[in-house]
């Protein structure tokens, strides 16, 4: 069995106290207690936590895999990793909801729930319908913790492409899962609504359609990240309804929304585009062409509304800024090849 | 006098414990009828607004009696510490069953409403909720019933139980 010991474990070890707050209450006890001592270093990488009925506890960091044994100790071998049962789902399941499966039927529909401080929690299991649609998940056999992460300053090293004559751009952001273009979004819109004297641009009223609850990560209707101080969240609302909504209530400048694909979004994006309002959203997308396969994608593509393509990657890691294209010529703005952004900058 | 003074309290004693358990007979529509509130309360906070348990815990204990608001209040802050809806029901009613006038009937219908509570859809935990209402409704009822029999023949018959005993001993 290999048991890795981080270096400095004889040193006090102390999990990151955000998440230790803000993860570990929702999870079953015999869950938690486990987790409660991992060293900083792994919470710090920690990108998802699998709990999988009768499969080992799963910990995804940056580009690896690690499970803690019965004794909370950190192991590579998944064989070695503690068994999940169904009571620690259950359990776990309990304190997401705080007993009320029935209060968030809608977000079981999608699949997840939303907890403090805007993680997200995939559910699998039965799948209950009614109609044909999706009614709600039983017997659920999977839960998937993702951790939210907020990396301010992500969004200054693209910003300055996205403005043209002082006016916001409508861009499209392409990326694979776990690319980091919900992280870039969500650093956009804050810096949007709050203006950034360094690179020269006042504020605007920013309108987010939150559908998925990722980019303002609302727990009981209160957004857990940093949008700044002129933005408005439709949570968990559909994206075409939500973009029309914002139109005619809240005058936004800039409209941001997350993984568009539906065909009613096309029209709700021509119809903000045409009404002077940019809109930022993302697809999922190896690159430019790679989106135009689907038909959707293609149509949104030939409007010409956005100018902007931001094309990331996970090649030198998380949030790799492989191009800038100006949709207008082809031509990619990001000169000296593929930079991964930082918050830093 | 040491004996007349023994009678003084066989009668009292016995007038006393009529007089508690005419409190008994009494109280129980009246605390039947504070649950039944609490669950109709807690159905609509569930069917209309979807609202979390713990909240909708709290809003059915608003405006009920101290004792009766407090059982709610209590289950939802112990879902609120990560008890289940249901152990943190059902240890409730273990703990606070001797402070109501409540019979094993009507406690018996109060944990078929904690069984499972909040881990199914709108639509069955309503459904759950509606069924108990109705129970409660029949035991409020039988409970009126009996309390207006009874209630007056312990307030009396305990002094007259003991007035009884009194008079045998003399």
């Amino acid at each position: 069995m290999v048991v890795i010991r981080p270096a400095g474990l004889n040193e006090k070890v102390t999990a990151n106290p955000r998440f230790v707050q803000e993860v570990l209450p929702f999870l079953a006890p015999a869950v938690s207690d486990l987790l409660r001592n991992l060293p900083t270093s792994i919470w710090s990488e920690l990108e998802e936590l699998r709990l999988r009925v009768g499969r080992p506890l799963l910990m995804r960091l940056g580009l690896g895999e690690l499970t803690l044994n019965q004794h909370g100790e950190i192991c590579r071998n998944l064989s070695d990793g503690v068994i999940i049962s169904r009571e620690m789902v259950d359990r776990s399941l309990q304190m997401i909801t705080a007993s009320s499966i029935y209060a968030c039927e809608e977000e079981l529909k999608n699949g997840f729930l939303t907890i403090r401080g805007g993680h997200r929690v995939g559910v699998t299991g039965k799948v209950v319908l009614e109609a044909g649609r999706v009614k709600t998940i039983r017997y659920v056999s999977s839960l998937n913790v993702r951790m939210s992460r907020e990396i301010k300053g992500v969004g200054r090293q693209v910003l300055p492409y996205l403005i043209h004559n002082s006016q916001v751009v409508s861009t499209l952001i392409v990326s694979p899962p776990q690319a980091g273009k919900t992280t870039l979004l969500r650093d956009i819109i804050r810096l949007l609504s709050d203006g950034d004297q360094k690179l020269g641009y006042g504020a605007v009223n920013v309108g987010v359609v939150d559908e998925r609850s990722e980019l303002a990560g609302c727990w009981q209707g209160v957004p857990q990240n940093d949008l700044g101080r002129r933005v408005d969240v439709l949570d968990a609302c559909p994206k075409a309804e939500g973009m029309l909504m914002l139109l005619r209530a809240m005058a936004p400048q800039v409209i941001v929304t997350d993984e568009l694909g539906r065909e009613s979004d096309l029209r709700a994006v021509q119809e903000a585009v045409s009404g002077g309002v940019a809109i930022i959203t993302s697809v999922h997308g190896l690159d430019e062409q790679d989106i135009r396969r689907k038909p959707v994608l293609r149509a949104i593509l030939d409007t010409g509304v956005f100018q902007r393509i931001i094309v990331l990657s996970r090649r030198l890691g998380v949030g790799t800024l492989e191009k800038i294209l100006d949709s207008s010529t082809n031509r990619n703005l990001l000169s000296g090849g593929p930079k991964l952004l930082t918050g830093r900058c | 006098m040491i004996r007349f003074a023994a009678l003084l309290v066989i009668v009292g004693a016995c007038g006393l414990f009529g007089l508690l358990m005419a409190q008994r007979y009494a109280l129980r529509p009246k605390q039947l009828r504070e649950f039944h509130q609490a669950v109709e309360t807690l159905q609509t906070e569930i069917s209309y607004g979807a609202t979390p348990l713990p909240q909708a815990l709290k809003t059915a204990a608003t405006g009920l009696e101290a004792s009766i608001g407090g059982f709610f209040t209590e289950v939802a802050r112990r879902i609120e510490a990560g008890f289940s809806a249901e152990q943190a029901w059902h240890a409730m009613i273990e703990q606070e069953q001797g402070s109501f006038c409540l019979s094993e009937a009507d406690w018996q219908i109060m944990r078929t409403i904690g069984n499972g509570l909040g881990t199914t859809d709108c639509l069955e935990e309503t459904k759950k909720l509606r069924l108990a209402s109705i129970y409660l409704t029949e035991a409020e009822a039988q409970a009126k019933e009996r309390s207006a029999k009874l209630t007056r023949l312990w307030s009396y018959s305990g002094f007259l139980i003991g007035a009884t005993i009194a008079l045998v001993i003399l």
